[in-house]
């Protein structure tokens, strides 16, 4: 019991240290009024947290654990992000557009959340004048993050979004299954044991 | 005679689109308003290029600016931006990475632009700016996230009609190859969709 109650403070603490790095001028006492408003969710590896076809209005951040975000397109699974310990997620196609999400949701270890409604969340943007800055610029570093990913597929060889990817998450491929990771950078899973051969040679 | 600019009409126009995503108070929206100055651009000029540091914010009062990218010596036509909308360099601006599209005027193009700075600095100053800029971020996040997701889901039939009933008008100010571009499709398969659509009216 007590140390669960250590763990949502550790991860509060982690989640405060993420939002100031976006926005660093935020202001303390609003960002701590806010942060106690994240409540905590437990999910154990291969468990499915949202799936596609329902409405989401939750905002994910992750302490630990691991999330793979995958859809499934003519009965193919396509993994599009992986996140990990320090980084939040949300349905944000679902939040923003009022359309049904689409994507899978699916813990790939056993997870430790801090959780909140989008709605709670503006609830504190309209309050706060230094929160609503923070939440524009978690939009921001988010829609810049996707149109990233999508110039990167198409402008960058099989070989480059390798190296990128380890560049910015070895650890993950000794966390995920090789064929998720083939399928996130848009590649079969022999092209990737090329790629790592040739790495590791 | 030479063609006079209303400046005064133009930010009232201007005032009266942002309405749409947030009501600012009356001194604040004049402020907001003063920053946006008149900028010309001939047919086509390239209003951002690549590597370019473009830093404003502009606003269409007349005209039409195609988007598009070069990748493996193709060009890819990714939006085209009518009158009463906005367009920015957000890939810089949200990755802090060197610009990669082209922002084109395809007619003489009339445009209102302020520094992304001064927007910036003014929302810092007052709390209903800020939450305009908010709600614009996540407006267009939204757009580039539907657009996403037709491109992932939809046949290249269904983006045809989804275009038509929203932007028809722009297939009689472009030629239809930009247009099948921005699809998808081969200029031959959107003659293909023209015609059938044509027999079925």
């Amino acid at each position: 019991m007590k140390k669960t109650t250590v763990k949502i403070e550790d991860a509060r603490n982690l989640l405060k240290d993420y939002l100031l790095r976006l926005a660093p001028d935020t202001n303390l006492n609003e960002l701590e009024e806010l942060i106690v408003q994240f409540t905590e969710d437990k999910f154990s590896k291969k468990e499915m947290l949202l799936e596609a076809g329902n409405h989401s209005d939750t905002v994910y951040f992750v302490y630990e654990g691991l999330v793979r975000i995958y859809y499934i397109k003519e009965e193919k699974e396509i993994t599009n992000w992986f996140i990990k310990e320090n980084m939040m997620f949300a349905a944000t196609y679902s939040i923003l557009t009022g359309e049904k999400n689409y994507s899978n949701y699916e813990t790939l270890e056993d997870t430790f959340v801090l959780k909140i409604k989008y709605s709670v969340l503006e609830s504190f943007y309209n309050k706060y004048h230094s929160l609503e800055h923070l939440g524009r610029k978690i939009i921001e570093t988010y829609y810049g993050a996707f149109m990233k990913k999508t110039f990167d597929v198409l402008f960058l060889s099989a070989d480059e979004r390798y190296n990128l990817f380890i560049k910015d998450q070895y650890d993950l491929l000794n966390r995920v299954p090789l064929r998720y990771i083939a399928s996130f950078l848009g590649v079969t899973q022999e092209t990737l044991s090329r790629l790592r051969a040739k790495q590791l040679s | 005679m030479k063609y006079t600019h209303d400046l005064d009409s133009y930010r009232n126009r201007l005032g009266e689109v942002i309405t749409h995503f947030s009501e600012l108070p009356a001194s604040q929206l004049d402020e907001f308003l003063s920053h946006f100055v008149l900028e010309i651009f001939p047919k086509k000029s390239v209003i951002i290029s690549p590597d370019s540091k473009d830093n404003k914010l502009y606003f269409i009062v007349s005209g039409l600016v195609r988007i598009y990218y070069s990748a493996e010596e193709k060009e890819i036509t990714s939006d085209f931006k009518e009158e009463n909308s906005f367009f920015i360099n957000g890939y810089t601006l949200f990755t802090k990475l060197p610009n990669i599209d082209y922002h084109v005027a395809m007619e003489n193009t009339i445009c209102l632009a302020a520094d992304y700075e001064i927007i910036e600095s003014l929302s810092k100053k007052y709390h209903p700016i800020e939450h305009l800029g908010r709600k614009m971020v996540e407006a267009y996040y939204a757009s580039f996230l539907l657009e996403n997701f037709n491109r992932l889901f939809l046949s290249a039939e269904e983006r045809y009609d989804v275009f038509m009933k929203e932007r028809a008008a722009i297939t009689n100010r472009v030629p239809l190859k930009f247009v099948a571009s921005h699809l998808g499709v081969t200029p031959e398969t959107l003659s293909r969709l023209r015609t059938k659509q044509h027999i079925q009216k």
